[in-house]
């Protein structure tokens, strides 16, 4: 509360000298409306925080992080230390007292426990003092460049809002990912020898997780993982010492499986249960196409492979997972891919893939219902259209073209996956890469990315994977904009546009109310 | 050029069967190198999960238009799984309507019998029937021949086998070799079925209708203690639709691709899951004896083939409003129960 009056002081300072002359005089009448107008509007601001710390902020673990990061950046600490420290001895003295008096181990704790707990509390509410007057020292110096103008106010109000928000997202976008690497996940990925299972592979594995890859043939299982274990050696030496903690529990292993054979399938689940001692996720990857043509030029073994491989193999997988699953205490998370198809529309030229594609769909809600009390998930990760050999068997130049605008190479489609897989809870979630604010940036960007991955005559422009993974480290930090847009549900959009729309109101009724003549 | 080439396939077979019928080559140079601007890209739309519009891809028909022979009765009908429940009652329909008949089964033992059956009843001129697993290419390819052989072309081929291995369970719970099964028959069987099917009617003067039979699940809703069969009778309405998709985009105008919705009947299929309260609820309200439903459903499709269209269809048994009206009369007047299994 002490900021918010600091920071209405402040820009009523600076109200002062813009009231110099004659015209603003009205304005200045005005203020106490106007201030009485954007305390509603910051307690919107404190209340959305607060909602989005309540969901994100409370495990004690997180907190923990954020405060060990807090006192890396040293400024703000040292701010605080005085009163911070007071309070923290008034609670060792209180608790002092009876601990020397009944004593015990168990006070002790509980007296950590809740210094930890008091200290996150007081460093999150010291963060969001600063961030609030700094933002409120911009709003000043916008006040005094403008001059007093009311239709200038309004507009540095949204933009003020709208920073408030992008900052809120880009604060979730942290505090996830920190959230996401709390310890190491047991990872199954069938398919992941190449393409996009190998990619989600590597991004659980670089995520400080435990994976078993598998796949039909015994060699690419072999050199898959010496390449992932390459990838997790250069991603502890990048990390360097912050790392290993992270990295220390990560491995990976691999099996040769044929996934439309139980008693592969089933050597799998074992096999993955012997290594890591549980399965917390398992992924159905595996899926095959056999390039692009009319049913009728499919062969028999084409047809049985494909659905093998995405029907059977999806059901027996998921019948082993279940099995895994249902006797561990944690319960688990099954994921199965969509692909083209699922969505029900006609597939032409992938006939049988997307019509398993689509059966797996219903079978999605099938197992729904039947696993509704039991502690095994069962979602769905759609991957949108990955730049893998699946889709490009067979494209032509103009469906390239076409995959400039919204393909996406597999790297990039697991970095956004993994996170939310890692993080899924409760029961039929969707986790999907092609959501509506990516298509969105995709068509408006449309012209922008006409040679992104192949140029007119349709030669592949993008890098070789090994060159890709060579620049991942740092691409890996760039920061993505739409991924803190996914990072929301959409009630939440909801909630944001209506809390603007409310904003804007107040703000514009107030600025009409400056001129109560018109 | 390589991408072009790598397309080209899809008007192969079409092209070969008007064209040059004998031409043995595969990889025919001159359609190979057919101009390809009217191959709009949009066919990949409906590829992603992109809500896609409507298949912009078509093939022009570079042939001159064959001449058609109007489709009139008696047709030539094949069914398949057609010795006993639905299949055999709709056997029973068409050749009351004096139409031909093959039938077929993976029980040699049960084809003889129905043949038989059949024969007595209506005659020996009229009923075919063969051995045939529909999941096994050599299989459905020497039932072709047979039926080639027999009648010289077939008009309405039904693909109706399917199975659900006779047991309801959880997924979890059913056995491995019973998940194969009703993958095999009810995805792998039609598709393969579809494909044989679709291959000889393109040569057929008269052309050509297929009907696959949907089930439980094709509407996409959950299909709890039979997830595996659900699956795959979803998957098969998906097929159907890209099949349609598929013969449109190739302009093919002889042969299509329908779906045909029996509703619920009391076949051994159903009734082997008539153990839950729920169940045996909606059994007694829905279901209809396999002739009832085969009187009801067959005039409707012969009339497919005598309306000379070759729009695709979905003709459905159980309508939604028949469904609800038939839950409000049980709810409201107790009607039909305990109708086929008892209640408690």
């Amino acid at each position: 509360m002490a900021a918010i009056a600091k920071l209405q002081i402040s820009v009523q300072s600076f109200y002062h000298p813009s009231s110099i002359d004659f015209s603003s005089i009205p304005n200045r009448n005005s203020s106490p409306l106007a201030y009485s107008g954007r305390n509603p509007r910051r307690r919107d601001g404190v209340s959305l925080y607060r909602w989005w710390k309540d969901r994100h902020f409370l495990a004690p673990m997180r907190c923990r992080s954020f405060r060990s990061e807090e006192e890396k950046t040293g400024r703000a600490p040292l701010k605080r230390k005085g009163p911070l420290y007071s309070l923290k001895s008034l609670i060792l003295k209180v608790s002092g007292l009876p601990s020397q008096s009944g004593g015990g181990e168990y006070r002790k704790a509980a007296v950590e426990k809740a210094e930890e707990i008091f200290f996150s509390v007081v460093t999150q509410l010291g963060r969001y003092l600063l961030t609030m007057m700094s933002t409120g020292v911009i709003l000043a110096v916008g006040f005094q460049l403008s001059g007093g103008d009311n239709q200038m106010n309004t507009l540095i109000w949204y933009s003020w809002l709208g920073g408030i928000i992008i900052g809120t997202m880009i604060g979730a976008n942290t505090v996830l990912e920190e959230h996401c690497n709390a310890g190491p996940r047991n990872v199954v990925i069938t398919g992941s020898t190449r393409g996009l299972g190998k990619a989600l592979a590597r991004e659980f594995l670089l995520s400080g997780d435990r994976v078993v890859i598998a796949s039909r043939s015994p060699e690419s299982v072999c050199t898959t993982v010496e390449e992932l274990n390459e990838n997790l050696k250069e991603g502890i030496s990048m990390a360097g010492d912050k790392g290993k903690g992270k990295f220390s529990r990560a491995k990976v292993v691999g099996m040769a499986c044929d996934v439309c054979k139980p008693d592969s399938v089933r050597k799998l689940a074992d096999f993955a249960v012997d290594e890591l001692g549980s399965i917390d996720i398992w992924i159905n990857n595996a899926g095959t196409n056999k390039g692009f043509r009319p049913l009728i030029q499919f062969t028999d073994d084409d047809i049985t492979q494909i659905v093998s491989t995405n029907l059977i193999g999806s059901l027996i997988c998921t019948k082993e997972a279940l099995r895994v699953m249902k006797s561990q205490d944690k319960g688990g998370h099954i994921f199965n891919m969509d692909g083209a198809g699922s969505g029900g529309s006609s597939t032409p030229l992938t006939a049988v893939y997307g019509s398993t594609k689509c059966g797996l769909r219903q079978l999605h809600a099938s197992l729904q219902k039947e696993n509704k009390r039991s502690k095994t998930g069962i979602h769905t990760a759609s991957p949108g259209m990955v730049l893998t050999d699946l889709l490009l068997s067979g494209s032509t130049l103009r469906n390239k073209q076409m995959f400039n605008i919204i393909c996406e190479l597999p790297e990039t489609v697991a970095r956004t996956l993994v996170p939310r897989m890692r993080v899924v809870k409760g029961n039929g979630k969707a986790i999907n890469y092609l959501t509506p604010p990516r298509i969105l940036l995709a068509l408006v960007t449309a012209w922008l990315r006409r040679g992104r991955w192949f140029d007119d005559q349709g030669r592949a422009l993008y890098a070789a994977e090994a060159d890709r993974i060579r620049n991942w480290a740092e691409s890996r930090a760039h920061f993505s904009f739409t991924d803190a847009m996914e990072m929301y549900a959409e009630n939440t959009w909801v909630s944001v546009f209506s809390l603007s729309v409310v904003c804007a109101f107040i703000i514009l009724s107030s600025s009409s109310g400056a001129f109560p003549g018109t | 050029m390589a991408s072009a080439l790598a397309l080209s396939p899809t008007l192969l077979p079409f092209s070969r069967h008007r064209r040059s019928i004998l031409s043995p080559a595969p990889q025919n140079p001159l359609l190979s190198s057919i101009p390809r601007p009217h191959l709009l890209g949009g066919g990949v739309v409906s590829l992603p999960l992109v809500p896609s519009g409507r298949v912009l891809w078509r093939v022009r028909a570079e042939t001159p238009k064959q001449e058609r022979e109007p489709m009139v009765p008696p047709f030539n009908v094949l069914i398949t799984g057609s010795t006993k429940g639905i299949g055999l009652a709709f056997a029973k329909e068409f050749l009351k309507a004096g139409d031909n008949v093959v039938v077929c089964s993976r029980s040699a033992e049960r084809v003889e019998l129905t043949i038989k059956q059949l024969r007595e009843e209506f005659g020996e001129k009229h009923v075919w029937g063969t051995v045939c697993d529909v999941s096994k290419g050599e299989d459905v390819k020497a039932l072709i021949t047979f039926a080639r052989d027999k009648l010289n072309y077939i008009d309405i081929w039904i693909n109706n086998a399917g199975s659900n291995a006779y047991s309801y369970k959880p997924l979890a719970e059913t056995a491995d070799d019973d998940l194969m099964e009703v993958v095999t028959t009810n995805t792998i069987g039609v598709m393969i079925c579809c494909r044989e099917a679709i291959n000889m009617m393109l040569n057929q003067p008269r052309g050509g209708h297929i009907f696959n039979i949907d089930g439980a699940g094709s509407d996409g809703r959950p299909t709890p203690r039979f997830a595996a069969y659900g699956a795959t009778k979803q998957s098969v309405v998906h097929l159907t639709k890209s099949l349609q998709a598929e013969l449109q985009m190739q302009d093919v105008k002889n042969v299509m691709v329908h779906n045909l919705s029996p509703g619920m009947v009391t076949t051994d299929l159903l009734m082997s899951g008539a153990n839950t309260k729920q169940a045996k609820f909606f059994i007694n309200i829905l279901a209809e004896p396999p002739d009832v439903v085969a009187e009801n459903l067959v005039p409707s499709i012969r009339s497919v083939p005598s309306r000379q269209s070759m729009r695709p269809t979905y003709i459905r048994f159980l309508t939604g409003l028949k469904a609800y009206s038939q839950i409000f009369s049980r709810l409201a007047f107790g009607a039909r129960r305990n109708r086929y299994v008892i209640e408690d």
